[in-house]
C-alpha cells in the first residue's frame, strides 16, 4: 500500500536530520582523540612526494653521469686480451686484462676539476639529507 | 587561538599537515552525522559507535588522500565500508541482517523502526543519500552497485518510508 497522494509527503531530510540532532558527544570524540594521538603522525603526502621525486631525480642524475663518464672513457679502456698465460692465471681473463687506467683516468677528471668534485659532494649530500628527511617520516 | 582554521577546508588542509587538533575539530563536527549514518545500518548503538570511532580513526591514517569536496561524506564513505567489513567477517548475508531497535521515545524510534522494515539495499541507500547527503553517485561508488540500482533503493525507499511513517501518524 502506497501513500495517500492528497497527503502532504513527508520530509524524510528534516526527519534524519532531527534524528541526528538527537545524538550527544557524550565523551565520543575524546575517545577518538584518544586513539588519534596514541597512533604516530600520519605521513604528509607532499614531503613523501618530495623525497620519493628527489631520489628519484638523483638515481636518474648518477645514472648519466655514469653514462657520460663511461662514453668519454670509452677511448681509455682497454680491449680484454685472452693471453695464454693469463688463461691459466687465478684472475679471471676480463680482470685480468683490465688495467685501471679506466678508473685512474676517472678519478683524476674528478680531482682535477673543482666544479665536479663540487658536483659530486653536492649529490652526495642530498642523498643523505633525502635518506634522513625519509628516516624521520616512517 | 589567533590564525586557526575555522571552515572545513581549513581545517581539513591542518589536519593534513598532521595537526590532530584540527583533526579534532573535525571529529566534533561530524561525529553525530558519521555516528546517525553508523546506526542506522549497524545492530545497536554500541556497534554502530565502534564502526563510527573505526571509521574516524580510519580518516585521521588516510588523512592524505582526501582529494577536497564534503568531509562529512568522506567519512561516511569510509564507515560504511567499515560497516560492510565488519557484516563481511561475521560471514553475515544481507538478507538476513536485521535493525534491533532500541527503545526510545519520541519521533527518532518512528524514522529508526521505519529504516528497520526497508531491505538491506534501501536502508544503505536511504542512509547514504538522505542521511549523509551523498550524491546518487558517490552513494553507487561507495556500495560498489550500479547508478540506476542505487536511483532505484533510493526512490523505492522513500515511498515504503513514506508510507510507514504516515501510517504511524495516523496512529
Amino acid at each position: 500500500m502506497g501513500p495517500d497522494r492528497n497527503e502532504p509527503a513527508i520530509d524524510l531530510e528534516a526527519l534524519l536530520a532531527a534524528d541526528e540532532a538527537t545524538i550527544s558527544d557524550d565523551g565520543f570524540s575524546a575517545r577518538v582523540m584518544a586513539g588519534v594521538t596514541a597512533t604516530a603522525k600520519p605521513v604528509r603526502s607532499g614531503l613523501r612526494r618530495m623525497v620519493v621525486g628527489g631520489a628519484g631525480a638523483l638515481g636518474f642524475g648518477v645514472a648519466g653521469f655514469s653514462i657520460s663518464s663511461a662514453l668519454k672513457l670509452a677511448p681509455a679502456t682497454p680491449v680484454p686480451v685472452v693471453h695464454p698465460v693469463a688463461a691459466t692465471a687465478t684472475q679471471p681473463n676480463w680482470m685480468s686484462a683490465f688495467n685501471g687506467s679506466a678508473v685512474q683516468t676517472a678519478l683524476g677528471d674528478i680531482a682535477s676539476s673543482p666544479m665536479l668534485l663540487i658536483g659530486v659532494l653536492v649529490a652526495l649530500a642530498a642523498a643523505i639529507s633525502l635518506a634522513a628527511a625519509a628516516m624521520q617520516e616512517t | 587561538m589567533p590564525g586557526a582554521p575555522t571552515s572545513e577546508a581549513g581545517l581539513a588542509a591542518a589536519a593534513m599537515a598532521g595537526e590532530a587538533d584540527a583533526f579534532g575539530q573535525l571529529v566534533k563536527l561530524h561525529q553525530a552525522g558519521v555516528r546517525a549514518l553508523c546506526r542506522r545500518l549497524a545492530r545497536g548503538s554500541a556497534e554502530a559507535d565502534d564502526i563510527a570511532q573505526a571509521a574516524f580513526m580510519t580518516a585521521w591514517r588516510r588523512i592524505s588522500t582526501w582529494q577536497g569536496g564534503s568531509f562529512r561524506g568522506w567519512v561516511c564513505a569510509i564507515a560504511y565500508r567499515e560497516f560492510l567489513h565488519r557484516r563481511r567477517s561475521r560471514q553475515e548475508p544481507a538478507e538476513e541482517f536485521e535493525l534491533a531497535v532500541e527503545e526510545t521515545p519520541g519521533e527518532r524510534i518512528d524514522v529508526t523502526r521505519a529504516m528497520a522494515a526497508l531491505d538491506p539495499n534501501e536502508r544503505s541507500a536511504i542512509a547514504l543519500c538522505l542521511g549523509s547527503g551523498l550524491s546518487h553517485s558517490e552513494a553507487a561508488e561507495v556500495m560498489s552497485a550500479p547508478l540506476g540500482s542505487v536511483k532505484s533503493w533510493v526512490l523505492r525507499g522513500r515511498v515504503k518510508l513514506q508510507a510507514s511513517l504516515a501510517a504511524y501518524q495516523k496512529t
